[in-house]
């Protein structure tokens, strides 16, 4: 359980380091920077549904995160960082933060 | 203020324009009447956080401007990336937006800092005037703002003119974020007019390094011919604009029509570079004018008889000895940072001037000045004609040549053979004709050569058929000037270089006291950094530095000291993590900047004696 809080921490330091980039129009490192974070947030999403068999009662919204997930492939297709970054800092860190809150009840 | 009601904000940011810059604020009004851009709709949004956000439409491109979650985090992001602390920083920014990203960088900018805005659509100008607050930008006078349609031209020439090379390394040169996309024409060119300009601080700081001691002995041994000065300026009203004026330059294509130029005296300004007239008078042309600016031109290009009496524009730094050869009237284009504030004191202004780095630019900004309406190039190659560089089939080398060997566009097509050098005053050429081309028509009769682009191409003959239909004697007019000081200006200007021997004594003595105040904190610090006295030493070094600045005599010792101590100030700006280690290197470097206003005094003052007498 702590593991998954543990890597939840970590991809939201790594989220707060793109998303500057993107801010600070460092495109090119951030979508460097993006592609690992994402195959580690896919993962994360494999290890929540997991997590969830057996805890239907706790309120972990994976399905939430994977709409915001491909909410941010839509922005990169669109070619929009800011867009991109805007989804990552404010859809899908306060969703991993709802989990980690909710693993921690 | 209620952002909301548009009619407020708008009202309001206009009120603050007249009254801050009234200028911009002109030409502002002149614009609204004339110029609506349709290519492009800002619409304006709320961001999830209530602030309003712009979101572009131009043509297929769909570019939101700023964060639609957080602009205000956003921005602070961006701005986090900038060195803000530094000191003399110019922030240039291309793009306004609706003025969030550029206030918050100009909240964190120094107070010595200069933000430049550069904003290349005259219409999301607009919208942020009727929809946004730009109070605090249009108040500060730290902020420069340049608007397509409006003023935006003047852009990179007032960055350069607030550019000196020591505040290079702490420039924040930038684009607000969405720009690049929406404007990415735009941008390339403001970041190659950027690259220019920049080369050029460079190339005049290796001049001024190079030539630094010729520059200030010229200066001083040209003193005295400013009782008969005439000053550019004076003339701007009394030529005739439509003549067309003829610059001649010493390009290898010159030998091809130099003869056809005699068809054109008496019906053209005919003015020659210092370099030109060997040839010139080798085929009996007489121009009406020449223009001399290096230190260092070889006294043998301006030795004959001949061309004593002929008008000669120049400058103060220009070798002593062409200048005193001379026998007639000089007409003085620039004021620089010395004979510049000297005028001043008697309201004589030189006006807006802008040299570039050669005699043929300096020619072209001659005619460019005096407002002609069409100027005409010859002999202005910029490229190598076989392994010739020069008319007359000469060949001048320079320092590393073969390092900047390139090939550009000929005016005949295909490429030509150019060099580093040549290649700058190419594009100054090019960069200059596009801020002048809605007034100033600019004909390359060279015949051969790189090509200007920009500039209408013609042999010389059909050029003086077309256009050289009116007789003028302009060499009349040039020697007809009177003196741009009256006798009691004279007077006085005569009493105030005299004054400068008993000042260089002052400065001497306040710079050897400034020098002690940097040994003492430098021990200080070493030994006990938290002393109170540091902050003591530190206002009398202040105070030492002020009161030299302040004098007019340190223009010309600057200059003189450049070669010694520029490597000293390079990077003194730039604030690093270590307080302590900045604060001893700002002591050290100005200590050694303190010895060499003393060494310059020394080595200076017999000539500032000659000046004070002879003039």
């Amino acid at each position: 359980m702590s593991e998954i809080k543990e890597t939840i921490q970590n991809i939201n330091t790594e989220i707060d380091i793109v998303v500057e980039l993107f801010y600070q129009q460092k495109i090119q490192e951030a979508y460097q920077k993006l592609d690992i974070l994402l195959k580690k947030m896919m993962e994360m999403v494999v290890i929540l549904e997991e997590y969830q068999h057996g805890r239907e009662d706790e309120e972990i919204d994976a399905n939430g995160l994977l709409l915001a997930l491909k909410e941010a492939l839509s922005a990169i297709e669109q070619k929009d960082a800011v867009l991109v970054a805007d989804v990552l800092k404010y859809e899908i860190q306060e969703k991993l933060n709802d989990m980690a809150g909710a693993i921690e009840i | 203020m209620n952002l909301n009601n548009k009619k407020n904000v708008y009202q309001h940011n206009l009120a603050l324009l007249k009254e801050y810059r009234p200028d911009f604020f002109q030409k502002y009004q002149e614009t609204l009447i004339s110029d609506i851009d349709k290519d492009i709709n800002i619409s304006v949004i709320n961001a999830k956080d209530g602030n309003l956000i712009f979101d572009a439409q131009k043509a297929d491109k769909h570019i939101r401007l700023n964060s639609l979650y957080a602009p205000e985090r956003e921005a602070d992001k961006w701005v986090s990336q900038f060195s803000c602390e530094n000191y003399n920083i110019n922030a240039i920014v291309f793009g306004l937006g609706n003025g969030l990203f550029v206030e918050t960088l100009r909240k964190k900018l120094q107070t010595d800092a200069k933000l430049f805005i550069c904003e290349p659509c005259l219409e999301i100008f607009n919208v942020a005037m009727r929809r946004v607050s730009l109070e605090d930008l249009l108040c500060d006078t730290r902020v420069y703002l340049f608007v397509d349609k409006v003023n935006y031209k003047m852009a990179i020439d007032t960055i350069n003119s607030h550019t000196h090379w020591t505040s290079l390394e702490t420039q924040i040169n930038t684009y607000h974020p969405g720009y690049e996309r929406l404007f990415p024409e735009e941008y390339r060119d403001f970041l190659t007019s950027m690259e220019r300009m920049l080369r050029l601080v460079r190339v005049n700081k290796d001049t001024q390094e190079f030539f630094a001691e010729k520059m200030v002995l010229n200066m001083l041994k040209n003193l005295k011919y400013i009782k008969d000065a005439r000053i550019i300026t004076d003339y701007v009203h009394l030529v005739p604009h439509d003549l067309p004026a003829i610059i001649v330059a010493a390009g290898p294509s010159l030998d091809k029509n130099i003869d056809e130029l005699k068809k054109a005296k008496g019906k053209a300004f005919i003015l020659a570079v210092d370099t030109a007239m060997r040839h010139l008078l080798r085929h009996d042309i007489i121009p009406d004018a020449m223009v001399t600016m290096d230190p260092g031109k070889p006294f043998s290009y301006m030795n004959d008889p001949r061309l004593q009496d002929i008008p000669l524009f120049c400058i103060l730094e220009a070798n002593h000895e062409i200048m005193q050869f001379h026998h007639g009237v000089k007409i003085w284009i620039r004021g620089g940072s010395f004979l510049g504030e000297l005028f001043k004191h008697y309201d004589l202004e030189f006006g807006p001037y802008n040299p570039g780095g050669s005699v043929a630019t300096a020619a072209f900004s001659v005619c460019v000045a005096l407002q002609f309406e069409r100027i005409i190039l010859i002999g202005q190659d910029l490229a190598y004609q076989g392994n010739l560089t020069h008319a007359g089939g000469e060949k001048v080398g320079i320092l590393n040549e073969e390092q900047g060997i390139k090939f550009v566009d000929g005016i005949d097509g295909g490429k030509v053979k150019t060099r580093h050098d040549w290649t700058i005053y190419l594009e100054w050429f090019e960069a200059s004709i596009e801020s002048i081309h809605d007034r100033i028509e600019v004909i390359d009769a060279t015949e051969g050569g790189a090509l200007i682009h920009g500039s209408r191409i013609m042999k010389l003959c059909d050029v003086i058929r077309q256009y050289c239909i009116k007789e003028y004697d302009m060499r009349e007019l040039l020697n007809n000037g009177k003196s741009a000081l009256s006798k009691d200006q004279y007077q006085k200007v005569k009493k105030e270089i005299r004054g400068y021997v008993p000042e260089l004594e002052k400065i001497k003595a306040e710079a050897k006291r400034a020098e002690k105040a940097c040994d003492e904190a430098l021990k200080l610090l070493k030994e006990d950094a938290d002393n109170v006295r540091i902050d003591i030493l530190k206002e009398k070094v202040h105070i030492a530095t002020q009161k030299i600045g302040k004098s007019l005599v340190y223009e010309i010792l600057d200059i003189y000291m450049s070669r010694v101590v520029d490597k000293y100030l390079s990077g003194i700006f730039v604030v690093s993590d270590n307080k302590l280690d900045d604060e001893m290197n700002v002591y050290l470097s100005a200590k050694v900047i303190f010895q060499g206003l003393q060494q310059s005094v020394d080595r200076l003052f017999p000539y500032f004696e000659r000046a004070a007498k002879e003039v």
